[in-house]
């Protein structure tokens, strides 16, 4: 039914000018606005968030809809061209249009939809809002949080035995010296020294940060509400029946697929017959991927998002307008930050955040919100070679 | 701001989309591939193997009587996190229980909230049906079949031994068993343990989060313990049971011909079922910690004692192999050196064994000593001593006579270590141990070795090794078990001891009387063992009939006087018994039943 509904709205974006839509914009980032509130009010709880307008089993979750009205309006603030994009003003105005709906959201509270607004960053990254030390500031911080909330565990590769804070300052390194790469090819030469050495600064404060937050949180007594609500947010202290139950289940359904996987709907654990992996349809769905269809599949998968986000990224660099461009890279940054989140979170690398897998999860208001993304995003790269303004 | 400066950044942003991938897909490769840690958690958590007990093997007397079965029998279990609201009066009723208990009992297994837990070993029979169509009202307990090993005739509680639920210490040491399983812990139970458990079968399932069991994915059977053919006679060894209340001591029946054991009495003794089910571990406590008659104590295979007198017969045959003396060598009873009672004069070796002569063994045991060749006494005692040991160890007395059991002395005859180890300086000739030659002193032995002596006399001069199990069902005995020994002494002199065994008995004079069985020929000799601490033991060997016997006997009585008395008729009794079937002289009967023997402690 989600299905026929997405397609049919998908064919009206299609059909209709991409005028009107813009013209709109701000009457639908209104009535997002105004129904998030609403939900806080008359919505129900499901899975301890008040995220949905229900009838019955029906049931709709404006936050996946507010992902659409913020891109587009954030695109038609951004692309204004008597906008200096460098003065403080508008860039307070810019970061207003994200903070209401994430106030809103986190109202509710649902972590994940709220990390996805956040990822808005790379968006204003690429339009020259925030500069490059600011956005690896904001990662650093971001791994260090994910490092909090993971429970501490000892990795073993290849008979080396690896405390987990090690395993996430190596992450800290590896993205560091892709950056520094890619940094290095894009740059003129005499800029480059002073920028490695900002990398290099950057790099050395994560590795000290990291270890720093853990024990910092180590030293709030354990009862304390403050540290329970951290943890509770974090996901450590979500399920009642034990810190790290689903994550245990995932991580034994996803290592059980091994290389080719057990086939298609043979899984034994992530199955709705079996029950062994919670919320097996939605936020969980990788694991019946990488169960039934092994490491495989699962890289097959991973290929698909890859190219899915770095299309997207392109599609955004050929558009002419700053709308469309802008537009594109906020849906790319929704994909990615959907994609990073999930599968981190499934397979063990990020805290238990409840967040859909694009096009994978069941969920109708999620499917139709990233359908109507896609249909948009295609009708403006149809429409660029008429955008000439 | 320079657009180009912007432009690159999309470079970056590609770097971080994929360096996620990269990230993910090394993560992806350490969980699925490289660490096994996560397949085995996934069988863990989504596999449930049931096991299928196997039975235990069946053991059964001579005639096919069942001595050890398996009782149909059904277990209460108890899941504590399912229970709802439930009528406990009713269930107390059921379960013969009081309610107080049944709290105390449920309260104990909440310590483990999730599992299913054992609440009552046994369900009354009576009440099995009933609360089988009741169980409906009991969420979290269920009905669950666990046989029970049960001992149908009663009897032969020392042979069978029982058994027991494994510990944490029986599991550590002996992998294969698990928890809730049951090994013999003594007797044919514990000896034929690996014949008797058979192999446990497994179903796996899968199984969802709840712990719910969805479909099986591999099974395999299990099989039922190997079926043991016991020697014994299980009528005659009821009535050795019967004979020997109120005695402590032991009786032992040996078919000579094969070395079978037919009936091995331990006195006290107790119904092997009062080691089964429920009440175990109080009736094992009550057995074993206070009762001073020690009844789980099996006399026959454990307790060491001198032969007595019956040592004698083994003493003459070796002297008259070794030449010191021959059947009508004539020695005057001086009562010198070692006391003897009053009896007729001797008139050769067979006589002195019909009246049990101290001075005339004696005298052969001194001469072993002084015709050897030596310097002086010490040294011809020495060789004297090694030679009498070579001997008399031949007839099987204090050696290893492999019985097919976990746990029996083997018993000593002194050997010249024995009195290097007595008299350092060696300075010790055969006055030193002059008792031995009258099957005192030094000397131990078992019953069961004597047992087996009496079966060297009916074979005149050979023996099997005794044993308790004859065929199994699937598998094969040991073959040492129908290998002959043949004693140092020359067959050929057995006839004579033969002769003088049935004048014991039923010659005028003989110190057996009350060993006589009408109409058959019964062969004994008497033996009375000096106690330090009370009466004399009373000892008697015999075997019948006297030509190509069927059933040789030991028996032992402690403290119960001279050997003729009272092992004697206890003796002939079994003989008759298992010969005839019948007991014709039901006053001899009447006295053994009536007789209580048990000293009174002071």
């Amino acid at each position: 039914m989600w299905f026929g509904i997405s397609l049919t709205i998908g064919v009206l974006i299609l059909l209709l000018d991409i005028e009107f839509i813009r013209k709109y914009i701000e009457v639908f980032y209104a009535i997002t606005i105004l129904l998030l509130i609403l939900v806080l009010l008359v919505g129900t709880v499901r899975g301890g968030a008040r995220a949905w307008f229900g009838i019955g089993s029906f049931g709709i979750q404006p936050a996946e809809f507010a992902k659409i009205s913020v891109s587009l309006f954030i695109a038609k603030y951004l692309s204004n061209v008597n906008l200096g994009l460098h003065k403080l003003e508008s860039k307070i105005w810019a970061g207003l249009i994200l903070l209401v709906p994430i106030f809103l959201i986190l109202q509710q509270p649902d972590l994940g939809t709220v990390l996805v607004f956040l990822g808005f960053i790379l968006v204003f990254y690429r339009e020259g809002i925030i500069g490059n030390i600011l956005l690896f500031g904001i990662l650093l911080l971001g791994v260090s949080v994910v490092s909090l909330a993971l429970k501490d565990s000892t990795n073993t590769f290849f008979g080396f035995e690896f405390h987990s804070h090690y395993l996430y300052a190596l992450v800290i390194v590896v993205i560091a010296f892709l950056v520094a790469l890619g940094v290095n090819v894009t740059t003129y030469k005499r800029y480059r020294r002073a920028k490695h050495l900002r990398i290099v600064a950057v790099t050395v404060i994560g590795l000290i940060l990291i270890p720093l937050m853990k024990i910092g949180l180590e030293k709030i007594p354990e009862n304390h509400y403050q540290r329970v609500r951290v943890e509770i947010i974090l996901g450590l202290k979500e399920d009642a029946r034990g810190v790290g139950y689903n994550s245990h289940q995932a991580l034994s359904a996803i290592g059980s697929g091994e290389f080719l996987g057990k086939g298609y709907k043979n899984a034994t654990l992530a199955n709705d017959r079996y029950n062994q992996v919670p919320e097996q349809s939605t936020d969980f769905i990788f694991c019946t991927v990488a169960e039934e269809w092994g490491f495989l599949g699962s890289f097959v998968l991973f290929s698909l998002y890859m190219i899915l986000i770095i299309k997207i990224i392109t599609m955004a660099e050929r558009q002419r307008s700053a709308f469309g461009r802008i537009f594109s890279y906020s849906i790319a940054s929704i994909f990615f930050i959907h994609f990073t989140i999930n599968i981190g979170m499934v397979i063990g690398l990020a805290p238990i955040i409840g967040i859909p897998l694009p096009f994978f999860s069941y969920g109708g208001s999620s499917l139709l919100s990233f359908s109507i993304m896609i249909f948009i995003l295609l009708k403006i790269d149809s429409d660029r070679l008429a955008s000439f303004r | 701001m320079n657009n180009t400066n912007l432009e690159s950044r999309r470079i970056v942003l590609l770097v971080i989309v994929l360096s996620i991938g990269i990230i993910f897909t090394i993560r992806l490769f350490y969980v699925q591939i490289i660490n096994d840690k996560w397949k085995e958690e996934s069988i863990k958590i989504s596999e449930t193997n049931l096991v299928i007990e196997p039975e235990r093997g069946i053991i059964f007397d001579r005639n096919g009587k069942l001595l050890a079965a398996n009782k149909v029998n059904f277990e209460l279990r108890l899941t504590p996190s399912k229970i709802r609201d439930f009528d406990t009066t009713q269930l107390c009723e059921l379960i013969h229980i009081d309610k107080d208990s049944l709290t105390r009992k449920i309260n104990k297994l909440k310590r483990y909230w999730r599992s299913k837990q054992i609440l009552i070993k046994t369900v009354p029979e009576k009440s099995l049906s009933k609360l089988n169509s009741l169980m409906y009202k009991y969420p979290g307990f269920e009905l669950s079949e666990k046989s029970l090993r049960t001992y149908p005739e009663s009897a032969a509680a020392h042979i069978l031994g029982y058994v027991r639920e494994v510990d944490g210490e029986i599991i550590k040491k002996k992998p294969y068993y698990r928890g809730g399983d049951r090994i013999g812990i003594s007797g044919l139970e514990k000896y034929y343990e690996d014949e008797l458990r058979g192999r446990r079968g497994k179903n796996q399932f899968l199984r969802d989060a709840y712990g719910n069991l969805k479909e099986m994915t591999a099974s395999d059977t299990a099989q039922t313990g190997n079926n043991l053919w016991s020697t014994i006679d299980v009528d005659l060894q009821k009535y050795g049971e019967r004979l020997m209340q109120n005695k402590i001591g032991s009786v032992i029946a040996i078919e000579p011909s094969t070395g079978e054991i037919l009936a091995m009495v331990s006195s006290p003794s107790f119904d092997p079922n009062l080691l089964t089910g429920d009440t175990m571990s109080r009736n094992w406590r009550r057995l074993f910690l206070n009762d001073s008659l020690k009844p789980l104590f099996n006399r026959g295979l454990s307790s060491r004692n001198s032969p007595g007198s019956v040592f004698k017969m083994v003493q003459g045959l070796t002297a008259w192999e070794l030449g010191v003396i021959d059947e009508n060598t004539k020695i005057y009873c001086d009562k010198g050196v070692v006391g003897c009672h009053n009896h007729s004069a001797v008139q050769g070796l067979a006589g002195a064994i019909k009246v049990s002569c101290n001075p005339y063994f004696y005298e052969t045991f001194k001469r072993i000593s002084t015709s050897q060749d030596g310097e002086n006494s010490f040294e011809k005692s020495r060789k004297g001593i090694e030679l009498w040991n070579e001997y008399v160890t031949s007839f099987g007395l204090g050696t290893n006579l492999e019985l097919d059991f976990p746990n029996y002395t083997i018993g000593n005859i002194p050997s010249v270590a024995t009195y290097d180890k007595i008299y350092p300086n060696k300075k010790w000739n055969y006055r030193t141990c002059n008792s031995l030659a009258i099957g005192q002193g030094e000397m131990l032995v078992t019953l069961y070795q004597i047992a087996n002596l009496s079966c060297i006399m009916a074979n005149r001069g050979f023996y099997y090794y005794p044993h308790l199990i004859r065929e199994i069902d699937g598998g094969t005995i040991d073959p040492k078990y129908t290998e002959k020994h043949y004693t140092k002494v020359g067959q050929d002199k057995f006839q004579l001891i033969v002769d003088a065994m049935q004048q014991v008995v039923e010659g005028a004079g003989g110190t057996a009387s009350g060993a006589r069985i009408e109409g058959i020929e019964v062969c004994g000799k008497t033996g009375t063992v000096e106690n330090s601490r009370g009466k004399d033991h009373s000892v008697f060997i015999a075997f019948a009939p006297k030509d190509n016997p069927k059933i040789a006997i030991a028996v032992y009585i402690e403290n119960a006087g001279y050997g003729g008395t009272w092992a004697a008729p206890v003796a002939s009794l079994m003989a008759e018994q298992y010969l005839t079937d019948t007991i014709k002289n039901s006053w001899k009967e009447q006295r053994i039943l009536d007789a209580n023997l048990i000293p009174v402690s002071k």
